[in-house]
């Protein structure tokens, strides 16, 4: 049982970092006192699509399986969610975006969602929320093998070679993706609505990550990551579209990542980071000239944590970003400095029934004041079984690149978004069930969006809605040991989500008081995981509420619900010290027609087969 | 538990679950209807494919959306225009890239033509039209009778509307020029330089068309760097013979004409429709209320009224205003997504 849950609790608390062979606990600045975090169990997911779609616990907007796909956390947009990647944010600087069908999970070690208020700890843009990868690297001498076939031509390969030698840890991955995706839908705008195969829709993805570590093992550590990826991907056009344009995307990008901690003694401790992340998005059109485009970001942070006492705990961090950018909107490019201080003093009473969180942090943006975001949490432990948790904070969002400087349209004078937003958060466990239910409220002025210049065929950056998202959110877990060879797990959750238009522009009050266009009201998610000895049983089933797709909440235009169901076997062996698992998937078990943005069809029932195999080759250990 | 109960209650959940993914799609009733009143070119958002032509009845007030009405398909994406050639409608579908041909009566589909990117249908003949294209440098030529294209013209331009001076075809480009062809032999005779900014171009009457261009606005600044003007070309010569200067410039205009009257109505966009005659030069229509802009144009062939289309946020139902020559508004519809322009069929 305690495996079942020990990701969860331990990461509850604080970021493992494990170097060569034993693990650091280092409380994280990240960690934020009442809000709610979620650990995403893999499965068989490729990328980080996958796994949040199947998670049920946001809203993933998808125009195909292997088109872009972003978030769409309590009801905000995908620009209102932070992604991190060791704590640096990955959100492009010239749209605030990351298509997260770009991201494959063999490159990660874990992934977190922390929906709600910590913009503060994780830097602007987290409005609505958070995800967090992170890597791992231990000491261990293992070859991972990987190798997934999935229908409509998908194929993935991937290899991870880890090893250590004295105090330091190596690791290499190499990953290689590949897929058709022509897969079959009915073409309802043609009579007789014949079934054909979506054209344009193919991918290939290459990926190399380099990790190093090394552990003086008295009180230096650090850790050097090296990432590559390069994506090329043809972009189907919806269906009523006979494109003869055959876009295409390349998104290629690379990031260098040092990280160095230094430990003067047990309560006192310095953490400095260094990132370099060079991303290129090359768009092709035959119609057009090649829109191509990169963005630079240079990063530094340094981070000073002092344990007071033992109920006082203290962390400042200052972050220094540069961002560099060039685009077809802006030939000329553009930089930004970013220079942010954050300080953040956790208490907790020493019988651990009190926790209480309070931070500031501020920001200069090219020598601009950013709004102020001040934030605070607090847990109240009312008896071994529940918890009652809230958390209330400022938050702001600056406009990307794009937004201030693409011409035509960029708008220079455009303000930070800027809102408020609080959770409170029930939450009971019980010997081997768990229960959360959170209900919160988020509030965004100064909402930017594109608007149609009057009588022009182009879109100009305003400051123009404020927007409130108000909901439920459920979870649950129970684990069942049902006799020695098996045992049985639940997962389900549920989000009511309600984001409408508080006040909108003048030629948009229709839209005054709706729903904001494809943020369903109702979604969730039901898991079940049986084992059985060696054998696993998972199903995953998803369900999204209906979706308005135009502003003014036509009920003539509505996407309709889709209810979605996964299926997977799987076999796990062992031979000698290695050992692997074999998979069997059936995705879209139910065959539903169903679509997540209009006009773009979604595959019907698919399959997947998995091999992954641990090859153990450290001589020293014992089978 | 044991082994037995647990897989029974296993079998049961994926059992409901499967059940809950069951739906039954919809029936849909088929009815027969007139196709008489006023269509509607709604464009639809790009790359949406909701692109449709809507029908309202003056006479009851319905709108509805007639090409699906009719033969229970959606349009495509970008429905451009629509224009009456023979009995026959020609509803340009430019992101479809294809032309639907249906019947003026029966709004049923007869044919389809696949162009690349088509913008405008124009008939030079009984039998021939000329079809402008987005990223052509070539204008089509069309067989009416089997809805065929059967050639090309090239111009060295992308290309927009038309007019026409008897053989003289004069179509719009992307280049702040006009190109005059020859419907006879379907060759480029000449070409008209008319400043910046395409905004359309239209017969006034038989012998002289009327060009709007929009002038140009600094992207970044959104100062105008230069204004618009109303431009005539007569028959006899192909030239500009006389140009009325603007007093702002835009990014994109409309413009229609009121032919028992020649008075031609236009506008740059934004809340203000012009009015412009011989007699009285250019004055202002009317101006509309805040938060309604313009975005097309039509005058009503019989009773000259104007109907302003207004394509509000892009993103959601559209509107169309009916003024009538005294200036009062006289009916709002509710239109499809982007409505772009009005064809009359009474």
């Amino acid at each position: 049982m305690c495996l079942m849950f020990s990701n969860s609790s331990a990461q509850e608390a604080v970021d493992t970092f494990v170097l060569q062979g034993y693990e650091k606990k280092v409380t994280h600045h990240q960690d934020q006192v009442g809000t709610v975090k979620l650990n995403l169990p893999f499965n068989q997911n490729q990328t980080l699509n996958q796994l949040l779609n199947t998670s049920g616990a946001l809203y993933m907007k998808q125009y195909s399986p292997s088109a872009l796909a972003t978030t769409s956390m309590r009801g905000m947009s995908a620009q209102h969610t932070a992604l991190l990647w060791n704590g640096i944010n990955l959100q492009s600087c010239m749209n605030g975006l990351k298509d997260l069908n770009l991201i494959p999970l063999f490159f990660i070690e874990n992934a977190r969602l922390e929906s709600g208020a910590n913009n503060n700890l994780v830097g602007q843009g987290a409005v609505a929320g958070a995800i967090q990868l992170n890597n791992k690297l231990k000491a261990e001498k293992l070859i991972k093998l990987e190798s997934q076939h999935g229908s409509f031509g998908n194929y993935q390969n991937a290899v991870s070679f880890s090893g250590f030698h004295k105090r330091f840890n190596f690791r290499t991955k190499l990953l290689h993706r590949i897929g058709e995706n022509d897969f079959l839908f009915k073409n309802y705008f043609k009579p007789n609505r014949p079934l054909e195969n979506l054209g344009n829709n193919q991918h290939k993805q290459m990926g190399l990550m380099q990790e190093l570590s090394y552990d003086s093992k008295s009180k230096h550590s650090f850790y050097l990551n090296f990432w590559t990826m390069q994506s090329e991907r043809n972009l189907p056009s919806p269906i009523g579209v006979n494109s003869t344009s055959s876009e295409r995307q390349n998104d290629n990008n690379t990031k260098v990542y040092l990280q160095h901690q230094y430990r003067f003694n047990p309560k006192l401790s310095i953490q400095n980071k260094l990132c370099l992340i060079d991303e290129h998005i090359d768009y092709y059109n035959l119609n057009l000239s090649p829109a191509l485009s990169q963005a630079i970001n240079q990063i530094f942070e340094t981070e000073i944590e002092y344990q007071i006492n033992p109920t006082l705990n203290f962390v400042s961090s200052i972050n220094l970003t540069h961002q560099n950018a060039f685009a077809d909107g802006f030939r000329n490019g553009k930089t930004r400095d970013l220079q942010t201080w954050l300080n953040k003093l956790d208490w907790n009473s020493l019988n651990l029934k009190h926790k209480i969180s309070v931070s500031l942090r501020s920001q200069l943006h090219n020598s601009a004041l950013a709004p102020l975001s001040p934030e605070i949490g607090y847990e109240l432990k009312i008896n071994n079984y529940t918890k009652l948790k809230g958390n209330a904070a400022l938050c702001y969002r600056l406009p990307t690149f794009n937004d201030l400087y693409w011409q035509p349209g960029g708008n220079p004078d455009l303000l930070p978004e800027n809102g408020r937003k609080a959770e409170v958060t029930f939450a009971f466990a019980f010997e081997n069930t768990r229960l959360n239910i959170t209900t919160f409220h988020h509030q965004l002025n100064n909402w930017i969006i594109w608007l149609p210049y009057t009588g022009s065929s182009f879109w100009v950056a305003q400051n123009a809605k404020q927007v409130q998202s108000n909901g439920v959110e459920f979870s649950g877990e129970t684990y069942k040991k049902i006799n020695h060879h098996s045992h049985i797990k639940l997962i389900s959750r549920y989000q009511f989500v309600k984001t409408i238009n508080k006040q909108t522009y003048v030629e948009d009050v229709k839209s005054l008081g709706k729903q904001l266009i494809y943020t369903p009201n109702h979604s969730g998610m039901l898991g079940l995981n049986y084992h059985y000895k060696n054998f696993q049983m998972n199903s995953n089933s998803q369900y999204v509420g209906q979706l308005y797709t135009k502003s003014d909440n036509s009920e003539t235009d509505v996407l309709k619900p889709y209810f979605l169901i996964n299926l997977g076997l799987g076999y796990q062996f062992k031979f000698k010290k290695h050992n692997g698992e074999l998979w069997f998937n059936v995705l879209n078990l139910n065959n539903h027609v169903y679509q997540v943005m209009e006009n773009r069809p979604m595959p019907l029932r698919n399959y997947q087969l998995t091999l992954k195999i641990n090859i153990n080759y450290d001589k020293k250990q014992i089978n | 538990m044991t082994k037995n109960k647990s897989i029974k209650v296993l079998a049961t959940l994926i059992f409901i679950s499967t059940l809950i993914g069951c739906q039954k799609e919809k029936a849909t009733t088929v009815l027969t209807e007139n196709y008489k009143g006023i269509f509607i070119v709604n464009e639809g958002g790009f790359q949406k494919s909701n692109g449709s032509v809507g029908l309202y009845k003056p006479g009851s007030g319905l709108y509805f959306d007639a090409y699906f009405k009719s033969n229970e398909l959606p349009l495509g994406d970008v429905v451009q225009s629509m224009t009456l050639a023979g009995n026959s409608y020609y509803i340009v579908v430019n992101n479809s890239n294809k032309i639907e041909v249906v019947n003026r009566e029966t709004f049923k589909n007869q044919a389809t033509i696949a162009l690349n990117s088509p913008r405008y249908l124009f008939p030079v003949s009984s039998s021939k039209a000329y079809v402008s294209h987005l990223f052509s440098n070539e204008v089509s030529i069309v067989d009416l009778s089997t809805n065929t294209k059967t050639g090309t013209i090239d111009i060295k331009h992308w290309s927009e509307h038309f007019a026409k001076l008897d053989n003289k075809i004069f179509v719009g480009t992307n280049s702040n020029q006009l190109m005059v062809l020859n419907s006879n032999d379907d060759m480029v005779m000449d070409s008209i330089f008319i400043g910046k900014g395409l905004g359309k171009i239209l017969n006034l009457s038989a012998t002289k068309i009327a060009v709007l261009s929009t002038g140009s606005v600094d992207w970044s600044s959104g100062n105008v760097l230069e204004n618009g003007k109303l431009s005539f070309i007569n028959k006899d010569s192909n030239k500009i013979e006389k140009s009325i200067p603007l007093t702002t410039g835009s990014y994109g205009g409309s413009m229609s004409i009121n032919p028992s009257n020649q008075t031609i109505y236009f506008s740059l966009g934004g809340t203000k429709v012009y009015q412009y005659d011989e007699a009285s030069g250019v004055q202002l229509f009317v101006e509309l209320n805040a938060g309604e802009s313009v975005y097309g144009l039509a005058v009503h062939p019989t009773s000259g009224e104007v109907y302003i289309t207004d394509a509000g946020d892009f993103n959601s139902n559209g509107k169309v205003y009916i003024y009538d020559a005294n200036k009062s508004r006289k009916k709002v519809i509710e239109a499809g997504i982007v409505p772009n322009g009005v064809v009359f069929n009474e």
